[in-house]
């Protein structure tokens, strides 16, 4: 290993982290839907030679994980790349997510070697299928989300595919916006490519290429040495979702985390088989809530790249929903299994760290989706939000009230910005009072959001979970409150699904109660 | 004949930088006095009388003093205010408390929201509802305010802020209110949101009126003491009391005392705004319009860019995560400073920072008690630091206790020689601010290879050149007097009064006489304060800027309109549409636009002062300019070879005259800063007083 002292390590690394978030920095100031400018629902990441992820910027916890398996199994299915291609795929069971992340990987070439190749990774607002926004609430086949885009050369030898680029946006509603946000994803690529040039000007195309290895082998280090901190033995854990939106059958989630000095095993063994919903989950998603979860406990300054993962084996028993096959539906992976595969990681690292790791948090987005036609000006309309919830309590002190967490971290839409945009009207956004756990620090509350449609009907989808099973409490402290969906229709309350989509006239209301966190620890009375 | 000395004074968290300067000789003093917290304006009083006696002047010669302070910052995030409570619609008590829903951090469950500024029980609720645009959903419920009214006085609270949704199209709900409990909590201060912005962003709008409402109490007796002892005659400066006291804020331009007291909000994160004006000024004097600047300090740097000679100037600031929707120059600190720790982490990378030794104890090499090895200690043993020189107080350096230090801590772990490690100390703090610069440049659409870098502070420019060296700027311009700019940004500033409004139309439903409309009553009342500040009439510069945005979108940019054009109107969509490119790389004139606010400024000018320009000389710089030398060491740009020591001759810049070079290796000296050419680096002295740095690439 030539030259990779502990400074020029740190060097190098400071410069492929900034490299990859100066990519996502024009990716966001170059794309065009609001879910990327402004949310950044999407990720920046650089790879060596091998497909292995070394550096990444850190945006949204979900996309973290998922961009670690982005690019081997999309190579394994192509020709070796030419100096000038970009491959662009969103085939879930190729590069992992679901069918609105859209993925762009382009090879850097120096000195006519392949070193190392860069992937942008992008939610887009609609990518066709049986519902605007391609996130249907019932879908039970992945045809039913969207256009499936297998991995091909949207660039060759730096000329574009113009005839793949016209079928993909044949088959979907927004085809402007979606180019220009393809467009600003290739421009992050561009930049990436340039920068990893100047950086092999500074240390040389071979050392470069040793600066990756030796960054990744530092990483491994980091988490090895944390690993041993931990006691060795066997933890099980278990939560469940409240259904797949397609039966009442709760969705099982089982674990077995085994801690050795030098490894650490992930056995789903014992889940619920494959849904006809769409919760089901592609392998990677499940990588992606183990990172994140091995983040929280282990460090949260490791550095997102695959060295974290080396030490690390997930099993992932066959025919269970976390391995989704061709074609189950699987759009709301992202949203809600994620969030329930976390809760159920974390509460096994709980038994063997209990002064790291929260009680259950809400444990969902709360995704929220109201279209119609807007009386004001005849056009029609969609709006989606997510919506905030409760924090676990937490070892250190009590849980915040009011936040997205875990898997998301998105922001909310200003009630007046909300209500200037779109014929609703926001009519309640205040703490859902005592709705976390109690306990010696109690768990965050949630959040009531009352919605009025004004003038017309809508048609509302919700996608919500944790309304049956309760966010869970540790060491005694109390469960998180679950939370309840509501619509008020002709002056009448009645309550509302967790998932599934409904029609409402003018003047009716959908009111949501998020859930509240657990709490930690028994409440001293 | 009585002399006219102008004053300046920034009060910092450790030193007050004080300034004079006679309007007459353009004779310019300073000084550099130790902050003193309890009653910061002790120190002021001290450092301006020393400055003025540096040139034989005193408090009745003064006609114009300049004010900045960190004391509003460091109020709010040590939570120092006063008392407040919040009044808002019923249904929406928790607008502070949520937020935006988002955590501050992703993986960190130690973390959380920092304390709120208003705590539950003391925000309040009452019935009545506007909708989008101003119109009334829901008359105002006078008896739920006089409710609130009587809970908020049972409360014993000092201030009040008060936020209703949609306000900012109809501000008389808030206004009612104002009234109702400005008469029911006599001593209270009571602040609306229109008063302070007329944007809408409920949650925005909502944080900054809670934050003026905190500080107003703290900021009217700051000012009174800090005026009672500038015009006191025993122990103060003996000031003539009509003379202007002026305060700096954050976009860069000055507030009367007036203002100061009843918008205290705009003084927050002003601490760094002085040393940009300062470097706009000073850089346009050397005819450089686009800069970015690089103050290091000892626990963070902080960057900001200029372009065509104005500041960047950014409307969603937040401190400490609470949002302040004003117009703040845009200024972006990141972790690294002189005092920046070196450590080795448990998987053997060498790291710099975020910890600081602060002052103190400070570097090892200050001899107060530190233990770690910090930026400066490497400095220092690089030979980049004079041993003799005075850092870090009263006794010199302590050149063998770095080197101790460093070796013990870095180089023997690590297996590098003493000055292979020191200088990687170097690279890794150049590769952390290479990081925040480039992404604050990117980030805002610009090039940094189109800047020159300016760097001040008192560290700043020993690291100028290997820093734009790597971010491959072609040039650094080191300021005068570069460790007290930020005093002398005091002195130069211009009165401002922004005034934002949304107006949320499409450009053909607004047309030019709906916006002139606007304009024009914006325009009053810009003129009506810099009146009321004794601006006369021919001093007053009134700037107009409309936000815009493609219809459907939810980010707009401001876009500067030329009011002398007949055609501003006409013009616009074209200026946007090319805006909208050079910082998001497309546009879309087929798309239509829609308007979302227009802002006003107005700027009261102040006569600038004259800066004293150097007496011309040759190339070779003056004998008595060259002190000696020393070995310094200096680290290659590629990353793989090592450094070596190389001799490199000291030069005293007080010495130096306009057109002198210099060639690197080499050092220039001042009071307040170090200069270090690395090896090809051209140096060439301005007449402005600037030293400008060809960097070699």
């Amino acid at each position: 290993m030539t030259g990779f002292d502990p400074i020029r390590l740190e060097v190098l690394r400071n410069g492929l982290e900034a490299t990859a978030q100066e990519m996502g920095v024009v990716l966001k100031l170059t794309s065009f839907s609001p879910n990327i400018k402004e949310r950044m629902d999407a990720s920046c990441a650089i790879f060596d030679a091998k497909a292995q992820l070394v550096a990444q910027a850190e945006h949204v916890p979900v996309h973290l994980g998922s961009m670690l398996r982005a690019v081997g199994p999309t190579l394994a299915l192509m020709d070796p790349l030419a100096q000038g291609d970009v491959v662009i795929l969103n085939d879930p069971y190729v590069g992992g997510a679901h069918l609105p992340d859209i993925t762009l990987v382009a090879p850097v070439f120096v000195d006519g070697r392949c070193i190392a190749y860069v992937a942008s990774r992008a939610h887009h607002s609609d990518v066709g299928g049986m519902e605007p926004g391609s996130m249907p609430g019932r879908s039970t086949e992945i045809f039913q989300e969207g256009l499936i885009i297998p991995p091909v050369r949207l660039y060759r030898q730096g000329t574009e595919q113009t005839d793949i680029m016209a079928m993909i946006l044949a088959n979907v509603r927004t085809p402007e916006e979606r180019k220009g946000d393809i467009n600003a994803q290739l421009a992050a690529l561009r930049i990436g490519i340039r920068r990893i040039d100047e950086l092999a000007e500074r240390f040389g195309s071979h050392a470069l290429e040793d600066g990756f290895a030796t960054i990744l082998d530092y990483t491994e280090r980091r988490m090895l040495k944390r690993l041993a901190e931990l006691p060795s033995g066997s933890w099980t854990s278990e939560d469940c979702l409240d259904d797949d939106g397609s039966s009442d059958d709760p969705v099982v989630i089982k674990l077995r985390v085994d801690v050795m000095p030098d490894k650490m095993v992930f056995d789903f063994a014992g889940s619920s088989s494959l849904r006809r919903g769409n919760i089901n989950a592609v392998q990677a998603m499940v990588h992606s809530s183990v990172f994140y979860s091995i983040k929280i406990l282990m460090d949260p300054t490791l550095p997102p790249n695959s060295g974290v993962m080396r030490p690390v084996e997930i099993l992932i028993p066959k025919g269970s929903f976390l391995d989704a096959q061709k074609p189950a539906a699987v759009c709301a992976a992202n949203t809600e299994t994620t969030q329930r595969l976390a809760d159920a990681i974390l509460k096994a690292f709980s038994q063997f760290a209990p002064d790291r790791i929260a009680a259950a948090s809400q444990g969902t987005m709360n995704l929220v989706g109201i279209g119609g036609r807007d009386p004001r000006n005849g056009m029609p309309y969609t709006y989606v939000e997510t919506i905030c919830g409760g924090q676990g309590g937490r070892p250190m002190g009590p849980g915040m009230s009011a936040v997205h967490t875990n898997m998301s971290n998105t922001l909310n839409t200003p009630i007046e910005a909300l209500e200037i945009s779109y014929p609703l009207r926001v009519e309640r956004y205040e703490l859902r009072e005592n709705s976390g756990g109690d306990g010696a620090n109690r768990g965050g509350d949630g959040v009531i959001r009352a919605l009025r449609i004004i003038g017309h009907e809508a048609r509302v989808s919700l996608q919500t979970d944790r309304r049956r099973f309760d966010p869970y409490g540790l060491y005694g402290g109390m469960v998180g409150s679950t939370g309840r969906n509501w619509i008020e229709k002709k002056g009448e309350l009645m309550s509302a699904p967790g998932k599934g989509s409904m029609t409402l006239d003018a003047g009716d209301a959908v009111i949501l109660e998020t859930p509240g966190g657990g709490g930690w620890g028994a409440a001293n009375r | 004949m009585s002399r006219r000395i102008r004053v300046a004074s920034d009060v910092g968290g450790t030193f007050t930088d004080s300034i004079a300067y006679d309007e007459a000789t353009q004779t310019i003093t300073v000084s550099k006095v130790s902050t003193t917290p309890v009653n910061r304006a002790q120190g002021t009083v001290t450092g301006l009388k020393r400055a003025l006696g540096l040139q034989d002047g005193t408090g009745s010669d003064v006609v114009y003093v300049g004010h900045g302070m960190t004391t509003t910052t460091n109020a709010v995030i040590q939570r120092k205010g006063a008392r407040t409570a919040f009044v808002t619609n019923r249904g929406f008590r928790d607008i502070l408390l949520i937020g935006r829903q988002n955590r501050p951090t992703l993986f960190d469950i130690t973390i959380v929201r920092p304390e709120q500024l208003v705590p539950r029980d003391l925000c309040f609720t009452v019935r009545g509802r506007l909708g989008p645009g101003g119109t009334e959903i829901e008359p105002l419920n006078e008896a739920d305010v006089h409710e609130v009214a009587a809970a908020i006085k049972a409360a014993d609270v000092e201030a009040v802020g008060v936020l209703f949704l949609h306000s900012y199209a109809n501000p008389t709900h808030e206004e009612r209110v104002r009234k109702i409990l400005e008469e029911a909590l006599p001593g209270v201060a009571v602040c609306i949101s229109t008063e302070i912005n007329s944007e809408f962003r409920e949650y925005e709008r909502a944080s900054t009126t809670v934050l003026n409402a905190y500080l107003r109490p703290l900021m009217q007796e700051y000012l009174e003491s800090l005026h009672g002892m500038l015009v006191d005659t025993q122990e103060g400066l003996a000031l003539s009391s009509e003379k202007p006291v002026m305060v700096m804020d954050a976009a860069g331009g000055l507030m009367s005392l007036d203002s100061a007291r009843l918008k205290p909000v705009h003084t927050v994160l002003s601490g760094p705004a002085g040393g940009v004006v300062a470097s706009a000024h000073v850089a346009h004097l050397a005819g450089i319009p686009d800069i970015i600047t690089m103050d290091i300090g000892g626990t963070s740097t902080d960057i900001s860019l200029i372009r065509k000679g104005r500041p960047e100037i950014t409307r969603s600031a937040s401190l400490e995560t609470v949002p302040i929707r004003l117009p703040v120059i845009d200024i972006n600190a990141i972790g690294a400073g002189g005092g920046s720790i070196a450590w080795i982490d448990d998987g053997g990378a060498l790291r710099v920072g975020p910890m600081s030794a602060e002052a103190v104890p400070g570097p090892v090499c200050y001899g107060r008690g530190g233990t770690l090895p910090t930026v400066t200690d490497a400095n220092l043993v690089l030979g980049r630091f004079d041993e003799k020189s005075r850092l870090g107080g009263d006794l010199g350096l302590d050149l063998a206790a770095a080197r101790k230090v460093i070796e013990e801590k870095i180089a023997d772990p690590i297996g590098l020689d003493l000055y292979e490690a020191a200088a990687g100390i170097l690279r890794v703090a150049h590769a952390n601010i290479v990081r925040g610069i480039r992404v604050v440049s990117i980030e805002r659409g610009y090039d940094p290879r189109e800047f020159a870098l300016v760097p001040f502070g008192g560290a700043g420019p020993m690291h100028g050149s290997p820093v734009a060296r790597e971010l491959r700027m072609p040039h650094v311009m080191v300021p005068p007097t570069p460790g007290i700019l930020c005093a002398m940004g005091q002195l130069i500033s211009d009165l401002r009064h922004d005034f934002i409004e949304t107006h949320i139309a499409s450009y053909e439903s607004m047309g030019v006489d709906g916006a002139l409309t606007i304009i024009r009553a914006q325009v009053a009342k810009a003129n009506a304060h810099l009146d009321h500040d004794g601006v006369p009439q021919e001093k007053h510069d009134i700037e107009v800027k409309i936000d815009v945005r493609y219809l459907g979108q939810s980010y707009d940019l401001p876009i500067l309109v030329d009011m002398t054009d007949t055609h501003f109107w006409e013009k616009l969509p074209g200026n946007f549409h090319a805006a909208h490119a050079a910082r998001f790389g497309h546009a879309d004139p087929s798309n239509p636009i829609e308007i979302v606010g227009i802002g006003v400024t107005g700027i009261g000018r102040i006569d600038t002062p004259v800066l004293p320009k150097l007496a011309e000389g040759v190339s070779q710089p003056p004998s008595a300019a060259l002190k000696g030398s020393r070995k310094i060491y200096f680290e290659p740009f590629n990353q793989l070879e090592k450094g070596e020591f190389q001799d490199a001759p000291i030069y005293d810049r007080a010495a130096l005259l306009a057109g002198n070079t210099i060639s690197g290796p080499a050092v220039v000296e001042e009071i307040s800063a170090t200069t270090i050419l690395y090896p090809g680096d051209r140096l060439t002295v301005h007449v402005s007083g600037n030293m400008i740095v060809e960097v070699a690439q």
